[in-house]
């Protein structure tokens, strides 16, 4: 086993890959709590697919300016297409009478749509079916540094964000009376969440990237209570599960990684229901109150 | 930074003198000019002496409102739920605010929070609005499942201010203790009753240390002998420490013992007043508080 890993270590790619997943981790562990504590996690699964309308048109105004389709401008196309989506939808679902996920699932699918009708007008270049499925080995150095640069960019808007944003998952009512135009600290929280899933989309595809991003969350609420050590646990499982399922794509031949990582944490958070002190018991008690 | 003017001193401390000052002289002498010349009616003029208390010296001394509102119309979008609401909110004062369900309570404690904007009529602070404000919202908005001990709950009261931010641990327990909950402080937030959690968010606004506490239901799932010693301490704030505290209650007999003033909300309108004159019998059935049959049983029940 030892003189596997030494051996897979000489890979460049491979390498690149370790070392882009454990900053990938670092950079969802703290928003993945918020992401399931806000109920936003199915509303999140339609997320990725808003990125159509931006890639499309980013690949056409990318060609006709002459620029080309490299990985830098592509990325950018889909994260400023995604972003202006979220920050409609954030904008819309702000202080609606709507249920808060819906609106956003809306939009989402609205986007989506957008982007299946532009596909048919606008032929694009672009190999969508890589898009959908994601690679990892596909990681460049730079890929990897930008993955670096995201993980601190995470942890810093989220070391500014956190009070406000506590607040206003747990106590909608009281945030409101301490700051008092709250709409930034969602608008700020959806952007960043945009930022990451892109990166997610890069190593895990369209279709599963927003599991990678869920799951570590339901993982750590299972074991502990308190914000800190919830956050750490989630990027252990993030890293375990997604090092692991590599080791395994790598040693079967040619399994896709992303349903492999969506495996092992899923298997991860049975584990941790079942055995973790806040696991299935949560359900039982959170919604009555025992008086 | 405090503005300073052309000599060094502080303006805006000089106009808040001045203003003190020619008000104080000037609000009492004009009430009396008034109620000699015309003859206010009762009502008014209770109203309006309830604004003078009497001192040494001058003999009067105005007590200023921190919060007033002037005929301000309370809503959402275009319906209106209350119109012409007056309010005047002193120091040191407890302010109950009634009403059956859906006359507008929460929506007005929302105004004056500034969460929600009046849609007519003047909202106005006296000196300014305090930097912080408690604020104990109910409970149905609130997310138990977030994941976090009871401890740190009370300590995110802190979270607003723009000096400490921090709440130091010894406060933290104290204010635990005053709703006895130190023994559970540990205690996750999804383990705690609807009982429990009230007075851990009751604890969370002594951590707020503000001069203005807005208490939505405070005593809602609160059991009767707990409620007694959040009362006393409701009063300690206002009496012993000038605090302000506005309650919006369903309870009439809390809202007689511990308020001075209060606001009955109903029917499109409401009055405000010295708590005694505003929950009488006749007002109560005016505003839809109680039926004619309810205050009848109840005076009968007081007056054997």
């Amino acid at each position: 086993m030892g003189e596997w890993i030494v051996e897979q270590w000489a890979f460049p790619f491979i390498r690149n890959a370790v070392i882009g997943l454990f900053f990938l981790a670092l950079a969802v562990a703290p928003l993945s709590i918020f992401i399931v504590q806000q109920r936003m996690a199915f509303a999140a699964e339609a997320m990725p697919h808003a990125t159509l309308p931006g890639i499309i048109l980013g690949t056409n105004v990318l060609l006709a300016l002459g620029i080309g389709l490299s990985t830098f401008w592509l990325t950018l196309a889909a994260f400023a297409g995604l972003l202006l989506i979220v920050w409609l939808a954030t904008a819309l679902s702000w202080r609606s009478i709507f249920r808060n996920e819906a609106v956003l699932a809306g939009v989402f699918v609205f986007a989506f749509a957008f982007g299946v009708l532009l596909l048919s007008i606008l032929p694009s270049p672009l190999n969508l079916q890589e898009f959908i499925r994601g690679s990892i080995l596909g990681l460049t150095t730079e890929k990897t540094f930008g993955f670096a640069v995201l993980a601190a960019l995470s942890g810093l808007v989220m070391a500014f964000l956190h009070r406000p944003l506590i607040l206003q998952t747990q106590d909608p009512e009281f945030f409101g009376s301490v700051y008092r135009s709250g709409w930034w600290v969602s608008q700020t929280f959806m952007s960043l969440f945009t930022l990451v899933l892109i990166a997610t989309l890069i190593v895990f595809g369209t279709l599963m990237a927003v599991s990678a991003a869920i799951f570590p969350g339901l993982i750590a609420r299972c074991w502990f209570n308190s914000l800190p050590r919830i956050m750490a646990v989630s990027f252990l499982a993030l890293v375990m599960a997604s090092w692991g399922a590599l080791a395994v794509s790598l040693l079967a031949d040619n399994l896709p990684l992303a349903p492999l990582v969506v495996m092992a944490l899923f298997g991860l958070w049975l584990l941790s229901a079942f055995l973790g002190p806040y696991g299935l018991r949560l359900s039982l008690t959170s919604s009555s109150n025992r008086d | 930074m405090a503005a300073r003017n052309w000599w060094g001193l502080n303006r805006n401390l000089v106009t808040g003198l001045l203003i003190r000052g020619l008000a104080a002289r000037a609000v009492p002498a004009t009430v009396l000019v008034l109620d000699f010349v015309y003859g206010l009616s009762q009502d008014t003029s209770r109203c309006l002496k309830f604004l003078l208390i009497p001192s040494g010296g001058l003999g009067f001394r105005v007590v200023l409102s921190m919060l007033t509102l002037r005929s301000a119309t309370i809503g959402y979008g275009r319906q209106a739920l209350a119109e012409g609401i007056d309010l005047d909110v002193q120091a040191g004062s407890i302010t109950a605010i009634l009403g059956v369900n859906g006359t507008g309570k929460s929506t007005l404690v929302k105004s004056i929070l500034g969460i929600q904007s009046l849609l007519k009529g003047r909202l106005e602070w006296f000196p300014r609005r305090p930097a912080t404000i408690a604020y104990l919202s109910q409970l149905n908005a609130f997310n138990q499942t977030f994941p976090m001990d009871m401890q740190a709950l009370v300590a995110t009261g802190a979270w607003g201010q723009r000096r400490a931010g921090l709440a130091a641990p010894a406060k933290i327990q104290a204010a635990l203790e005053r709703v006895e909950m130190a023994d559970c402080a540990k205690m996750p937030v999804h383990e705690l009753s609807g009982g429990q959690l009230q007075r851990a968010r009751f604890a969370r606004a002594i951590i707020q240390d503000a001069p203005l506490l807005i208490l939505d239901e405070p005593f809602s799932a609160v059991d009767q002998q707990r409620e007694a010693k959040l009362m006393d301490l409701i009063l300690a704030w206002a009496k012993e420490e000038g605090r302000v505290v506005i309650l919006v209650l369903h309870n009439l007999t809390a809202a007689l013992q511990i308020c001075d003033t209060a606001l009955l909300l109903g029917r499109g309108g409401g009055d405000f007043g010295p708590a005694k004159h505003i929950l009488t019998g006749e007002r109560l059935v005016a505003r839809g508080y109680f039926t004619r049959a309810q205050v009848d049983l109840l005076h009968k029940a007081a007056h054997g």
